[in-house]
């Protein structure tokens, strides 16, 4: 396995609160890889580093062997690395279908960019029902799932996904995560952070444990599942 | 009767070019989130090239419309960054040293435009001066027409582009959330640059019109800056089809007062009518802003 992804001491830091204090973790390629933990852990926060969102204060971040730690966001995107944020950054004004070709919009493989258009609407039928309505007026379920669309649309191999069960109904978890499921096995390598613990071990192959900033505990997550630390605190103790 | 035409058929004619400037400036100020005080100075400009270009190569002013407006296009493409590097400055209010700064580049270009061309008016005399329509039986000037015309076309041109092109979702998107457009691949920068440079170009090429429907002089873009504020709030911040109605409404309103009541009133009155607006409708008259 390649390493697609490698973080190094990574460090954020905003006004006089360490979000994060020099975690370090890596990616295979076609993994999916979840980092849980509580409000406030530091989960956003990594993935708002690694997508060069905000910037971090020390550390190194290697994303297909190239060093992209302070590269612009626009720039990273268009190395293939997709971010999907907390609560899901709609552009509510802007239909379905405009959300979808927005991403697309350095993509120079236009044969490839039809044919992946054509795909995101098989597999999501309700994007391509409600193609010419704004974003804004899709459902939460809806949202999250053109989110994920148009993740895809850029033509990303990896994918930054940040609490997408956030606001949704159990049955409507399930269908998500269904998805990222299925988008892995398509190939996509996926970063996932998650409160929802239990739905984030199930779907991952590997798993890291944040807290405070730091990370506690890591390892293969069908291993965490059952460790008992892990259990009580953050599956409930079932 | 037939004053009352008049005044309306002068009001929609004059607002059909305000649009133009209300709907740059709008735009403008959404992806950027700088209201630009030089606007006015950006319309008093464009009258003055066009007036000096006329008088050196004797053009046509209505000819030099596409040069105007594609020089100072490229005039707003290379100022951006000067505007945007005040705005990224850490500041606490960096919103507000943007707009201390656009005011103080609009002083500055009054200030040398007075010192360099005096506070004489001057006329922009083109081939449709001095001619006249029939409009509905009113007879209005052809260059009120004209200029109507043409800006309407310039800013269904634009609202095409806008809703109809790639680059058109790019801008919107960026107007809505930055953050989000650059997570899509999306410069910004290169966005709010490419803006301001459209902006600045309609704006100028507006003043052409207005320089040859009234006259051209130094202070003649002031009482437009009050008029794209005016624009704005009334049309919803970053509001498009809000701009083209808030557009309308100023060409109407100034119309009618400065007709029934006096050229004296307009501000007076428009202001008052922006003062019930903002109580009852903060976010613009079709509630599209923000």
């Amino acid at each position: 396995m390649t390493k697609i992804m490698e973080i190094e001491n990574l460090e954020v830091v905003y006004g006089v609160i360490k979000a994060l204090q020099g975690i370090s973790f890596y990616i295979d390629e076609g993994e999916i890889v979840t980092i849980i933990g509580a409000n406030g852990a530091g989960k956003s926060s990594t993935l708002r580093a690694v997508s060069g969102m905000v910037r971090p204060s020390s550390g190194k971040i290697r994303f297909k062997d190239k060093d992209v730690t302070n590269t612009p966001s626009h720039i990273i995107a268009r190395q293939g690395l997709s971010h999907v944020p907390e609560g899901r950054g709609m552009l509510t004004k802007l239909t379905v279908e405009e959300n979808l070709i927005l991403a697309t919009y350095n993509r120079k493989d236009h044969s490839q960019v039809k044919e992946d258009m054509k795909n995101v609407y098989d597999q999501f039928p309700r994007l391509s029902e409600r193609k010419r309505q704004a974003a804004g007026n899709l459902s939460g379920g809806e949202q999250q799932m053109l989110a994920i669309a148009r993740a895809l649309m850029t033509g990303a191999d990896t994918l930054l996904l940040d609490e997408p069960s956030m606001g949704l109904a159990p049955l409507i978890v399930q269908e998500i995560f269904a998805v990222i499921k299925r988008i892995n096995q398509a190939g996509k390598t996926i970063l996932l952070v998650e409160q929802n613990a239990m739905t984030a071990l199930r779907t991952a192959n590997r798993a890291y444990i944040l807290e405070n900033g730091t990370l506690l505990k890591s390892g293969k997550a069908s291993d965490l599942i059952s460790d008992p630390e892990v259990k009580a605190a953050y599956l409930g103790g079932y | 009767m037939g004053l009352f035409m008049q005044t309306l058929i002068n009001g929609i004619l004059i607002g059909g070019i305000f649009i133009t400037i209300a709907v740059g400036f709008s735009i403008s100020y959404g992806v950027m989130h700088i209201v630009d005080f030089a606007v006015g100075e950006w319309i008093m400009l464009g009258a003055f090239t066009a007036f000096w270009l006329n008088m050196y190569t004797n053009v046509d002013p209505l000819l030099l419309i596409p040069f105007i407006a594609l020089f100072f296009a490229l005039i707003g493409y290379l100022f951006q960054p000067v505007i945007q590097k005040v705005v990224n400055i850490k500041h606490r209010s960096a919103a507000m040293m943007a707009l201390a700064f656009t005011f103080g580049l609009s002083t500055l270009i009054r200030g040398s435009a007075l010192t360099l061309w005096g506070f004489n008016n001057r006329n922009l005399i083109t081939v449709l001066s001095e001619k006249n329509v029939d409009l509905f039986g009113i007879t209005v000037p052809a260059i009120r027409a004209g200029a109507t015309v043409f800006s309407i076309l310039v800013t269904a041109a634009f609202a095409y582009f806008l809703y109809r092109t790639k680059t058109g979702i790019t801008i919107r998107a960026a107007a809505e959330n930055k953050t989000v457009a650059g997570l899509m691949g999306i410069d910004g920068h290169r966005i709010s640059r490419l803006v301001y440079s459209i902006y600045v170009g309609l704006t100028a090429m507006s003043g052409v019109f207005i320089g040859s429907i009234f006259s051209v002089f130094p202070d003649m873009g002031l009482r437009y800056t009050a008029f794209a504020f005016f624009v704005v709030v009334a049309g919803g911040m970053g509001s498009f089809s809000g701009a083209i109605v808030a557009g309308l409404m100023l060409g109407l309103i100034s119309s009618f007062v400065s007709v029934y009541m006096g050229g004296a009133y307009v501000f007076l009155i428009l202001f008052f009518i922006l003062y019930l607006i903002l109580v009852f409708f903060p976010k613009g008259i079709l509630g599209k802003g923000w």
